[in-house]
């Protein structure tokens, strides 16, 4: 396939350009995994970086290993500073720190830092990174909580403002910041990690523009965003047009009673796309919102999921549509709380976004995964541990596919972060895990059957703890594809005082007090099926027996 | 020691080196390797090394056998017992996926679940024990998978990196029952913190050891019946060699044996140069293999992923490797970018221009198609080369790459070298940034078939100093198995805080893990007196998730003071700002074993031409957008200490090196050639 154009860059330059934005945004990533504190930064790398143009925030590049959530929302972010803080009064050595949910953003504790790039003088870009803080203050340990009824419970909130101006660190607000969070020596570390990979991007963006210079930079720059812009229009013109209506619902908001629907009009017109929400529940009294920019990027990760090889920049976004009404839960006003938007209203989105483009091509898209983050908030006071908080969660069966059966236990698909291990767990809080298995039976059967789910349980060993679960998909498991079944839904068991019960919302507690003794069984659910049962190999089928799969 | 062999047998080629230390002379083949059954292209290369094996007075070996087998699922059947409740650690990995981005692929672990069973016990993350371990349903279990056709026994308990006690109990009830040695428990072979990783590196260990003991003991006795007397060494990950009977045992140490000799070969040349800050960069045909060298020795790491899922957990040579060898294929992707690997030519059909059926570019027909390899000159040619056909090369390059960039095909063949060059060196520059290195200090040694024709490129490319071309590139890894020493690693997880250090507690782990070493060094041969032991750790500020490694003096000499300032010096050239009030944590222990015998100087067996320098050959070369005339000479006539000004090509028999204009290649009294920048 040719590319002409009349301004056409040397492919060569164009190649090796795209390769050293790239390089930088890794690099940025590496050096702030290895030196934060925040294991959910280092272990489960909950972080990304980025370059950023200078006048419109568009992403140039993001690294590769960087979470997908954040693949829209840093740009929204870089947009939303330049608005507070337009080009011409930004200053060399000028770095804003923001992490509010409604200026482009996911929740509280994922903070972003964002510096401009100047070059004997002049700005030529801006470079930002996200790290997830396990906590920025708020009624929960840990920031996730299911029973928040606005986002003032959920943690210091700050619109774009700069924490160092022109090379100065400006301590009177990092004083803020460290008195309103928990562990606050811990977060420091944290702030310095994030600030040393920024210092280390302008470093090497210095080299890369001395090198190429600005006008051969500015034009890869354009065409590189042509050429993703291109390759998505090329995906998207080889679905058939049409409009493909797909919902799901979930289990509750966590404060009131009652089902959550999230609904997607996926139109296809030629080379566009345009997604209509507004057949999805109003926005909600718990914490279950998401906010325009989380919104955004789920509906582009379900897409990503199917197409992958459109690199991100600011190109492949421009074949889309959007229809969100405000004040709609996929598009909340504020002080709506937003602190369950990625453990599981953004995974939802994601399903939604792959079920309507199944219905187009059910040969390039997998049946529905799990969906849940299942995240385990645990704050309390151990004789033999001293006072901890820490959060962990846990993953699920994927769907199966035209290619073959689901993945058990694959990570969370809005990330890809790794779990901690039990040993790691019970060697920093008092929890004794009986159980981690694969959950037999709840892989939905097909031609390729699902991934199985997680059977875990766990409880305290010595002094008392708080136990919070934010989770979902207790009513329905995932969805399955050509007549594949669905996989099994979530199923928690928590017991205290030796009485075992349900959660009131199958899926969300909070702060449920815990003695020695006193703990939980979590099941996540398994992926749905592909393709009818009758057609699975009576092969396959016998190895999932012997293997004791299914009962 | 007078004659030794050292055998690399890779995927293609299996390259021998013969050293004779008294003659001071070196003598090599290379013959096609075997690979169903390696020994075959062993014995063949010997032959042609021109020597009887009762002549031999070691011989070391570097092996993928066991790589292999984990790749391609060959392994023996294995059965695994767990605690209750945790069987299928093995299967939910860590939680992950294939790719980012992508909800597809699968998972296959080595151990199925049907031969995954469990027992009654429990130890806490204490070391107390919470449910006593029942050695009657252990042996029960045992008999089970025997019953159902497995041959190795892995035990894998929770927390037994804390406490042993019951994977030991459990395997010495499993013996009563088991009917051969092949029983591996986890606490063994990594002692160390993570259920999953530990799990795994035991799994693997397991997997293959009944191959490459068979395979050892069936080479054995080959070289027996051909009258071999001597000890039979293996290379392992480490970089270190071992006895043939321990590799058995320590068989999960043998999964990098290739790469290590490569890695081993490129620290004694950066020691015999003087190079303190050093990479050695191994381009063979599908992949490059990269390692960073400090102070003359390889860096380490404590895991790999071998396949999705299959982790390996034992301290190995910190090499990793992308798809970048010279039968990389070249491709436009679907957004129109030229695009070089990481999908190989493989050894058949090979590159375009070996005329067996290839249509798609390399980089070695790029490089052909420049006229950089087989070039053409008027009278200088070199056995050994692989005839290629230019024409051919440049059809393919001109049809798949020149015509959809509109680029003629001199231009589409830079740009293959130019964009495999970037991916190269932007993999180079991240692996040094990572561990907070500054590569305008590095030099590249550069070498298999490939290394030598982009070690230039690469120099410029990332800002190196210089690069380094070995003697005999195409076989610095066979002679690397030479110079490698007996070693062994151990380590072990204490989780200390330092501001309350258990100074005995730590002294007696660093001696016990010692005496283990010792005692196996004095069993493959090694010298009592001669016998090196080196103390370190694995070290962080609490709430850290990434360790550095720190060096300390023995344990009769431990001191709390001297291992935080270890610590905070280790912190601040990697990452700047220390975190002052933070606690430090002392979480893993790691001793080192090792032999001081040393190894044969490489100086001495290379003899390098003195004198006046041959008569210069030409070929047109194209090179940064234009057609230039490039000396060329054969590189192993070329005298001590004589320059060569880019552009320039030299030629040898297993290897091309090309000298971009504006460089020099000077011939080091070593053998070795070293580019550098012209002043």
């Amino acid at each position: 396939m040719s590319v002409t154009r009349d301004n056409a860059i040397d492919p060569v330059t164009l190649a090796v350009v795209r390769g050293a934005f790239e390089q930088v945004a890794e690099e940025m990533d590496t050096v702030l995994a290895a030196s934060a504190i925040s294991p959910v930064i280092a272990d489960a790398w909950d972080r990304a970086s980025g370059v950023f143009h200078p006048r419109t925030g568009e992403v140039i590049a993001q690294g590769t290993t960087g979470l997908p959530i954040f693949i829209v929302v840093m740009q929204h972010t870089v947009q939303h500073v330049i608005a507070a803080h337009p080009p011409e009064t930004m200053k060399d050595g000028d770095v804003y720190v923001v992490n509010d949910p409604y200026r482009g953003g996911t929740h509280v504790m994922d903070v972003k830092f964002v510096r401009p790039f100047f070059q004997d003088g002049k700005l030529k870009a801006i470079v930002a990174n996200t790290g997830h803080w396990p906590d920025v203050g708020g009624m929960t340990p840990g920031g996730f909580t299911p029973v928040s009824t606005d986002v003032y419970q959920e943690g210091l909130r700050l619109p774009p403002v700069r924490i160092v101006k022109e090379g100065v660190v400006n301590q009177e607000l990092i004083d803020v910041m460290m008195l309103n969070m928990r562990v606050a020596s811990d977060r420091y570390g944290d702030l310095v990690a994030q600030l040393n990979a920024l210092d280390l991007g302008c470093k090497r963006l210095d080299e890369v523009f001395r090198k190429w210079g600005d006008e051969i930079l500015f034009g890869c720059i354009d065409e590189l965003k042509a050429r993703s812009e291109q390759l998505m229009r090329g995906h998207i013109e080889a679905i058939p047009d049409g409009t493909y209506h797909f919902f799901d619902e979930m289990d509750s908001d966590g404060v009131d009673e009652g089902r959550l629907r999230l609904d997607l009009k996926l139109t296809v017109k030629g080379s566009e796309i345009t997604f209509d929400l507004s057949g999805s529940s109003p926005e909600t009294r718990g914490p279950f919102n998401s906010p325009i920019s989380s919104t955004m990027t789920a509906l582009m990760i379900g897409m990503k999921h199917v197409f992958w090889d459109v690199p991100i920049n600011a190109g492949c976004f421009e074949p889309f549509h959007y229809i969100i009404p405000e004040g709609c839960m996929l598009n909340p006003r504020p002080p709506r709380p937003v602190s369950g938007t990625t453990t599981e209203t953004s995974h939802r989105l994601v399903g939604v976004t792959m079920g309507a483009l199944a219905q187009a091509i059910p040969d390039r898209v997998p049946a529905g995964f799990f969906g849940t983050g299942t995240n385990i908030g645990l704050g309390g006071n151990s004789p033999t541990y001293g006072r901890y908080a820490t959060i962990f969660f846990f993953g699920g069966g994927y769907g199966g596919h035209a290619g073959g059966d689901g993945l058990t236990n694959g990570s969370t698909v809005i990330a890809a972060s790794r779990n901690s291990s039990v040993e790691v767990l019970e060697q920093t809080v008092p929890l004794l895990f009986t159980r981690y298995a694969v959950r037999e039976g709840s892989a939905g059967d097909g031609e390729h059957r699902g991934g199985f789910g997680v059977e875990v349980a766990f409880q305290l060993r010595d002094g008392d703890a708080y136990l919070t679960l934010v989770g979902d998909r207790a009513s329905e498991g995932p969805h399955g594809l050509l007549g594949g079944e669905r996989g099994a839904s979530a199923d928690h068991d928590f017991h205290t005082g030796g009485v075992s019960f349900k959660p009131p919302h199958l899926s969300k507690i909070d702060r449920l007090y815990i003695k020695p003794g006193d703990g939980c069984v979590l099941r996540t659910p398994g992926g749905g099926g592909y393709g009818a049962p009758a057609r699975r190999k009576a092969e396959a089928r016998g190895a999932d027996r012997l293997n004791g799969l299914y009962k | 020691m007078p004659r030794l062999v050292g055998v690399d047998i890779g995927g293609t080629n299996t390259d021998l080196v013969l050293i004779d230390t008294d003659a001071q002379k070196l003598t090599v083949a290379k013959v096609p390797s075997t690979p169903a059954n390696q020994a075959e292209g062993m014995m063949t290369g010997i032959a042609e090394l021109g020597t009887g094996l009762d002549a031999v007075d070691l011989l070391v070996h570097g092996t993928t056998v066991a790589t292999n087998a984990v790749i391609e699922r060959k392994g023996a059947r294995c059965g695994l017992i767990t605690t209750k409740g945790f069987r299928d650690v093995l299967e939910l990995r860590r939680r992950d996926r294939p790719m980012t981005y992508g909800l597809i692929g699968a998972f296959r672990p080595l151990i199925e679940r049907r031969f995954r069973r469990e027992v009654t016990e429990r130890i806490t993350a204490d070391g107390q024990v919470l449910t006593p371990l029942d050695a009657e349903e252990v042996k029960l279990v045992a008999r089970s998978l025997l019953d159902d056709g497995c041959e190795v026994l892995v035990i894998a308990f929770l927390n037994s990196y804390t406490e042993a006690a019951h994977e030991l109990a459990a395997a010495k009830a499993a013996r009563d029952v088991w009917p051969n040695d092949f029983i591996v428990t986890s606490s063994s072979i990594m002692p160390a913190v993570r259920e999953f990783e530990r799990s795994s590196t035991a799994v693997v260990s397991g997997y293959v050891q009944p191959l490459i003991g068979r395979y050892l003991a069936s080479l054995g006795k080959r070289l027996a019946a051909d009258g071999y007397r001597q000890d039979l060494l293996v290379v392992q990950s480490n970089g270190g060699v071992m006895g043939a009977e321990v590799a058995t045992r320590f068989a999960a140490n043998t999964i990098l044996s290739g790469p290590a000799a490569g890695v081993t070969a490129g620290a004694a040349i950066a020691r015999e140069l003087g190079l303190d800050s050093a990479i050695s960069c191994d381009m063979g045909g599908t992949s490059l293999d990269v390692c960073v060298i400090r102070n003359g020795a390889p860096d380490i790491t404590q895991q790999k992923t071998l396949d999705f899922g299959v982790a390996l957990c034992v301290p190995m040579l910190d090499a990793d490797a992308i798809g970048a060898g010279g039968g990389s294929l070249a491709r436009i992707d679907a957004a129109g970018i030229l695009q070089v690997g990481p999908q190989s030519a493989g050894a058949v059909p090979g590159p375009v221009a070996f005329g067996a059926g290839g249509t798609i570019p390399t980089i070695t027909d790029a490089n052909v198609a420049l006229g950089i390899l087989a070039p053409e000159t008027k009278r200088l040619s070199v056995q050994g080369n692989r005839a290629l056909d230019r024409a051919l090369a440049r059809a393919a390059i001109s049809r798949e790459i020149g015509e959809p960039l509109g680029l003629d095909t001199d231009k589409a063949a830079e740009a293959i070298v130019t964009v495999a060059v970037a991916k190269m060196g932007g993999h180079i520059r991240r692996r040094l940034l990572e561990k907070g290195l500054d590569p305008r200090e590095f030099s590249i040694i550069s070498f298999g078939g490939a290394g030598p024709l982009h070690a230039n490129r690469l120099v410029r490319e990332i800002g190196l100093k210089s690069a380094v071309i070995p003697w005999m590139p195409g076989l610095t890894s066979a002679l690397g198995c030479l110079l490698g020493q007996l070693r062994h690693d151990f380590s072990r997880t204490v989780n200390m805080v330092l501001s309350a250090l258990d100074v005995p507690k730590l002294a007696a782990v660093c001696e016990e893990l010692a005496a283990e070493g010792r005692r196996l060094l004095l069993q493959e041969g090694a010298a009592k007196e001669a016998i090196d032991v080196r103390y370190g750790a694995d070290m962080c500020y609490r709430g850290q998730t990434h360790v550095i490694q720190v060096e300390f003096e023995g344990p009769q000499n431990l001191d709390a003071g001297a291992v935080r300032a270890a610590f905070e010096k280790g912190y601040r050239e990697r990452y700047g700002l220390l975190l002052e009030g933070q606690e430090i944590r002392l979480v893993n222990v790691r001793v080192t074993v090792s032999n001081l015998a040393r190894p044969p100087e490489l100086g001495a067996l290379i003899h390098v031409p003195r004198g006046a320098p041959p008569a210069a050959d030409h070929a047109p070369v194209y090179f940064g957008g234009t057609t230039l005339q490039a000396q060329v000479y054969d590189r192993q006539a070329l005298p001590v200490d004589f320059e060569v000004h880019g552009p320039a090509i030299l030629l040898q028999s297993d290897s091309t090196t090309f000298i971009e204009p504006g460089y020099t290649g000077r011939v080091h009294p070593s053998g070795n050639v070293i580019i550098e920048a012209a002043s």
